[in-house]
């Protein structure tokens, strides 16, 4: 009995030793330049039926860090490929490119409009969510009248890398302009079936000479030929593009959806001249709620904003409070009105921008249930009541303008 | 030769294994003496006669103090010339004893005693007719100062380290603490060497179960000479294979002193600066004597570094390895393009890279400490060249590699004890492989491993990680935090296994009153 | 039984990291959607009825392990058998949980690292802590409680500096009752609230009994409000349908933590998180199959510990073919007929046995 005991013992022993050896396996071991950093990805309409074809831009790290001057090498190069599945794109890549793609230091996420508004297109993030590598939270743009591929093909004269001038391009608009809505996958993912909220996604065309895309010369001179620039919010409903949404309607669409942290507002000096005075917009809430009254819902919007005059060209006494509560005055209607208008294009192509549907499901669950399946149908008849309340706390540095003091 | 009996071996002085009783023969007796000890050159035999008195002096040069023995025997000259003059037939014995009983006076008659204390540097005085030997102690000769410590040095603190001499460490620890509690225990260990190791503790504060053990295990040891601490520590150790040391070795007075304080055991040993403490913790590692003579916020600071440190120390390379090769996605964008670029046309792959560069400092250190002063200024030009601008211009290895064995190499210095940075070194290398192997989930693993086998390890019955693991709140105040000394009331109780007053409560200091209202108060 | 003693303390920290676990990372109670975090504190309070059965056994029998009193409730034969079954259960269980762990891993660091060889690192560490016995677990418990609790003070202070925590995602409360109740029971109660009859074989330990439970109480309820925090922090941070659809929330959750852009990527503590739980658990369950068996075959538990563990990889590998098969069992059969009976079921016929055989003693006095 002893003997099979050790018999045994030694039998595990020997088992585990084995075992042992598996470790030196390295089975994901990987050396850091074999990997090729991804950094955009945009999606095109492929001339085959059923595929699409997929760019990716690759960050050159050599020329990044060394900041080779002689060099002639862009700082970025972009492949093409198509494919029936983003992977499939992905891995036939290697043909083409001697390092292997890794995605997780993705910056941005470009498709074309055409295919968005063919719809179906947005499912393509499923690769990128499934990827234990990959993340999901960065923006995804939408190329207004022109072809993904050529917005991330384009060089830029400030930015080594063009995915995080788009990037940085978007966020610090949204700081300071607010038309330009931030949209990441993971909102795209968590919204684009639910039926409570539809998406909105940025634009960004291209602007000077476009057949100078992506040519080292274009950067090469202080007015940079062929750049990219933001433009407009695109509508959905569920996942079809439906309209764009430019200027006023734009950022109305940004105010409703408390998605301000900063923005400047003009409005008239006074009721009877054409003076500007500009208003910056340093915070923003808004808040929905909702009721369902005879079968209709019912929304309250309450938008609370606080700002300071940031520019004045008029002759105007802003040192009187009566004065400065005018201004307050009209420049809340100046945002009940753009938000008015986002509202109006939204109903009219039946996507529910703000997620009136959700405030829907959070007050009344039951009802809910039951509209779910046709909101859409229940959505433009809903009413809604618009409150915009701004408060303009200081005037700057100075009082009164120097308009002012030469009357 | 009178007698050749054999005793029982309770002497550990087992080279002597005849036992001779002296007879009264002085040259007889000096033959015999010469005679065991190999006619050793460096044994000196003064013989004085007068009229018919005959005694010798013997000694070993170097070992005793040339002037007092001088003296000794200068008077030893005169009290003969008086004695020629006065009375001739006074027992000359007698009058030696007098004479000599200034010092320390032991009377022997086995030359099995008396050996060892000539080879310990005492004087022995044998005279014509006596069958016994006078034994007076000189110890002297060469002994290094009292000098500042080397390797714990501190910028507020006493300045003084032990030497080599077991007399002086002895004293150094009592003038700190007078109190008559303070014991000292003495054993010989070493067949050979015949080493005098001394236990210190303070009586009534020190766990007598530790004590205890300690005594068991040093009585125990067996082994032909000490010459180190350290030969004591891997014999006293709780756990034999560990990269962690469970004893912990100073050569500070003061930090001696302050354990003996918190109720540990301190072990002495001749010729040897470092005394060993036990039981040591972790976490006691960590704690530097100057700790207690800065303000508590400026220490608790300082000792929270210490831990980062030492886990910096150990992780680093292995993180790098993991972050590099394993998971390139938690570099932050720009970070990653450039160690992408760094690293292009580096030959070799991260870990190959990183051990070799680790292995390149470890030797760099090694002759840095080994090799003879003049040439270490030679050897750090050589490093810094080599590895700091030669191995990056010619892409053999990449910069940020060097970045991080230097961090590592910065923080394994800052470790504040020796010991526990050479066991953060080794285990450094373990967890690279790891790290090689299986990215961060093999650290983890390596780092949960090491945790369970920390636990595993005791230090004289204390658990290693006390008082974290088996938490004692009382003893948070003093491990990673050190709370200010008016708080710390109780001696640590992971050690002491009890509560034990040390600073009474209440003594949190207050506003000072102004000048005035002192006045007034006297005034009441 | 070994000789060791384990303080009310250490008691808590092992009961809290085994609760907390695997738990914490998975999507628990995900059937209730955003109310998830209800049915988690119902299950709690269901487990913490459950707990006081067993807390009853150690009343009766507190010198004894588990399979040691069953021997003595129902006889030698019914007795061994049912310690029997027990200490497969306890064998089985810890499979699926280093299931659990290795597909994880393998999923998020490791995709082409057999899960053999993830598993096999585990076990080893699992192997080395046993053989020395529990009052090394208990004390790396207390080490690693203190690691635990300050990677959670960590996360919640990211999560809540980036902002990506929306409590309006939690909205309906309360939504519907029956579901949540579902939900609650039997799956929760039995997972993780209801797997403290492991403890069983670790109660006889305490060096202070009544504080010793109280201790263990303590812990269960601390641990189950965190889990329920954290699927409340996944929820209002991924919205419900994303949690649903993910094995493994929190990972998510900290994967979107981004301080200021630089501190980023942060589900590598979830990793680390879930290594540690997940190492606890197995242990603990290794560690009361083998003690158990140490006790039924009067063997010492070191020369058990091998084969034992053995046993247990092997196990989580031929357990289920995929993940998907492997929740499938987790959610729809286990709770059902294996956890359950060996939960619930036995223990209260122990229980009712025991308290009819002192009456009867009682009553020929």
């Amino acid at each position: 009995m002893n003997k099979l005991i050790t018999y045994s013992k030694k039998g595990l022993i020997g088992i585990w030793i084995s075992l042992l050896s598996l470790t030196t396996g390295c089975w994901d071991y990987q050396e850091l330049n074999d990997y090729g950093f991804v950094m955009a990805v945009g999606i095109d309409k492929s001339h085959k039926k059923g595929e699409y074809l997929y760019t990716f831009q690759l960050v050159n790290p050599g020329v990044i860090t060394r900041n080779a001057s002689g060099s002639h090498a862009t700082p970025i190069a972009t492949y093409s490929q198509t494919g029936r599945t983003k992977l499939e794109a992905i891995r036939k890549m290697s043909q083409q490119v001697s390092r292997r793609l890794f995605f997780s230091h993705l910056q941005v996420f470009v498709i074309s409009e055409e295919i968005l508004r063919e719809g179906a297109a947005l499912k393509v993030f499923d690769v990128t969510d499934r990827d234990p590598q990959g993340r999901i939270n960065f923006p995804v743009l939408a190329a207004r009248n022109t072809q993904a591929y050529k917005i991330i093909s384009a060089l830029t004269p400030i930015d080594d890398i063009s995915a995080n001038e788009l990037k940085n391009k978007i966020e610090t608009s949204k700081d300071v302009w607010g038309e330009n809505r931030v949209t990441l996958i993971e909102e795209v993912i968590e919204n684009v079936l639910a039926s409570g909220r539809d998406i909105a996604i940025s634009g960004v065309e291209l602007t000077g000479d476009s057949k100078q895309i992506g040519k080292a010369e274009s950067i090469l001179q202080t007015r940079a030929k062929g750049q990219t620039k933001l433009k407009g919010i695109a509508l959905f409903n569920m996942q079809n593009l439906v309209q764009w949404a430019d200027d006023e309607t734009a950022r109305g669409i940004m105010f409703g959806s408390n998605k301000i942290r900063g923005a400047a507002l003009n409005i008239n000096c006074s009721k009877n001249n054409n003076h500007h005075l500009t208003v910056i917009v340093n915070y923003s809430k808004t808040k929905i709620k909702a009721k369902i009254t005879k079968n209709r819902p019912t929304i309250d919007m309450n938008i609370a904003a606080e700002g300071r005059i940031g520019e004045a060209e008029c002759p105007i006494d802003l040192e009187n409070p009566d004065v400065i509560h005018e201004l307050e005055q009209r420049t809340s209607t100046e945002i009940k009105k753009e938000v008015e208008l986002a509202l109006a294009m939204g109903k009219k192509n039946q996507s529910d921008v703000f997620g009136f549907g959700d405030a829907i499901h959070q007050a009344d669950p039951k009802t809910w249930t039951k509209w779910k399946t046709n909101w859409k149908k229940y959505y433009p008849k809903s009413q809604v009541n618009i409150h915009a309340r701004i408060f303009i706390r200081t005037t700057g540095l100075r009082t009164n303008p120097y308009m002012k003091e030469r009357d | 030769m009178h007698s050749n009996k054999e005793t029982d071996k309770s002497n550990s002085n087992k080279s002597i294994n005849k036992n001779i009783t002296l007879s009264s023969k002085l040259s007889l007796n000096l033959t015999k003496l010469k005679e065991f000890l190999g006619n050793s050159s460096d044994i000196v035999i003064k013989r004085l006669q007068f009229h018919r008195h005959e005694i010798a002096f013997v000694y070993i040069t170097g070992l005793i103090d040339q002037k007092e023995t001088r003296n000794l025997i200068k008077s030893a000259k005169l009290e003969f010339v008086r004695l020629e003059q006065t009375s001739p037939d006074e027992d000359m014995m007698k009058i030696m004893k007098e004479m000599l009983s200034e010092g320390e006076l032991q009377q022997l008659t086995e030359l099995e005693q008396i050996i060892p204390l000539l080879l310990s540097g005492n004087l022995v005085v044998l005279g014509d007719g006596w069958s016994c030997a006078l034994i007076v102690e000189v110890a002297g000769g060469k002994i290094r100062e009292v000098t500042p410590p080397q390797s714990q040095t501190v910028v507020r603190g006493p300045k003084d380290s032990f030497t080599e001499s077991i007399q002086t460490n002895q004293a150094l620890v009592r003038r700190r603490i007078k109190s008559p509690n303070l014991h000292v225990k003495s054993l010989t260990i070493g067949n050979i060497t015949n080493t005098s190791v001394s236990l210190m503790y303070i009586d009534g504060i020190v766990n007598p179960k530790v004590l205890n053990q300690v005594i068991k295990k040093m009585e125990k040891i067996e082994i032909d000479g000490v010459l180190e601490s350290g030969y004591i520590e891997s014999f006293i150790e709780d756990k034999a294979f560990s990269p962690f040391p469970t004893i912990l070795s100073t050569e500070r007075p003061d930090i001696v002193a302050g354990n003996l304080l918190e109720g540990k055991v301190a072990i002495l040993t001749d010729q040897t600066p470092f005394a060993l403490v036990v039981p040591a913790t972790f976490f006691s590692f960590f704690q530097s004597i100057e700790d207690y003579a800065q303000r508590f916020d400026i220490s608790t600071f300082i000792r929270i570094l210490r831990y980062i440190i030492f886990f910096v120390s150990m992780v680093t390379p292995a993180l790098y390895i993991a972050l590099m090769t394993y998971h390139p996605e938690m570099l932050p964008t720009q970070l990653a393009i450039s160690l992408s670029a760094q690293r292009e046309g580096v030959p070799f792959p991260t870990v190959v890279e990183a051990i070799l560069m680790e292995m390149v400092i470890e030797a760099l250190r090694e002759a840095g400490i080994r090799s003879p002063s003049p040439l270490s200024v030679m050897i750090s030009i050589v490093g810094a060249i080599v590895i700091g601008s030669v191995a990056i211009e010619a892409t053999i290895v990449s910069p940020v590699m060097v970045m991080v064995v230097a961090t590592t190499a910065i923080a394994s210095f800052a470790t504040p004890n020796y010991s526990l940075a050479i066991s953060a070194r080794i285990i450094r290398f373990g967890l690279m492989l790891l790290a090689a192997a299986l990215g961060l989930f093999g650290i983890t693993i390596g780092l949960i491993f090491l945790t369970v086998h920390m636990n595993t390890i005791r230090s004289f019955g204390t658990p290693y990680l006390a008082p974290f693991a088996p938490f004692e709140l009382q003893d948070q105040k003093d491990s990673i935090l050190r709370a200010p000394l008016w708080a710390l009331n109780l001696r640590p109780k992971s050690i002491l296994r009890k509560d034990d007053l040390r600073i009474p409560k209440g003594q949190k200091p207050k506003p000072s009153t102004s000048m005035d209202d002192e006045g007034n108060k006297n005034n009441e | 039984m070994e000789n060791a003693r384990i303080s009310p303390f250490q008691l808590f920290c092992l009961v809290f990291l085994f609760e907390l676990g695997t738990a914490v990372i998975i999507g628990l109670g995900m059937e209730a959607k955003q109310d998830a975090w209800i049915a988690i504190l119902i299950g709690l309070t269901i487990g913490i009825i459950v707990l006081f059965i067993y807390g009853g056994l150690y009343q009766h029998y507190p010198d004894a392990l588990l399979t040691t009193y069953t021997k003595q409730i129902m006889g030698k034969t019914i007795g061994s058998l049912i310690s029997f079954l027990y200490i497969i259960y306890f064998i089985y269980i810890g499979a699926r949980v280093l299931r659990d762990i290795a597909t994880l891993l393998q999923i998020t660091w490791l995709q082409r690292t057999p899960i053999l060889v993830i598993s096999m690192v585990l076990v080893l560490v699992t192997i080395y802590t046993i053989f020395h016995g529990v009052e090394v677990l208990a004390r790396t418990g207390e080490i690693y409680l203190f690691v635990y609790l300050f990677s959670t003070l960590v996360t919640v202070v990211f999560l809540l500096f980036s902002d990506v925590i929306n409590l309006q995602k939690l909205l309906p409360v309360a939504e519907d009752w029956r579901l949540i109740l579902k939900t609650a029971f039997p799956v929760i109660s039995t997972f993780p609230f209801g797997e403290m009859i492991a403890f069983t074989m670790f109660l006889p330990y305490l060096n202070n009994r009544r504080k010793g439970f109280r201790y263990g109480l303590m812990a269960m309820i601390l641990s189950g409000v965190l889990i329920s925090f954290t699927i409340a922090m996944d929820i209002a941070s991924l919205g419900g349908t994303m949690v649903g659809r993910s094995p493994f929330p929190l990972l998510t959750t900290m994967g979107k933590i981004s301080v200021n852009t630089f501190i980023q990527r942060l589900d590598i503590l979830a990793c680390i998180i879930l290594v540690i739980g997940g190492f606890f658990k197995i242990t603990i369950f290794s560690y009361a199959a083998i003690i158990g068996s140490a006790d039924l075959f009067k063997l010492s538990h070191k020369k058990l510990t091998l084969p034992l563990a053995t046993i247990t990889l092997l196990l989580s590998i031929i357990i289920a073919e995929n993940t998907s098969e492997h929740f499938k069992e987790g959610l729809k059969i286990v709770p059902y007929y294996i956890q359950l009976p060996m939960q619930i079921g036995i223990p209260i016929i122990l229980l009712c046995v025991a308290l009819l055989r002192k009456r009867l003693l009682k009553k020929t006095y």
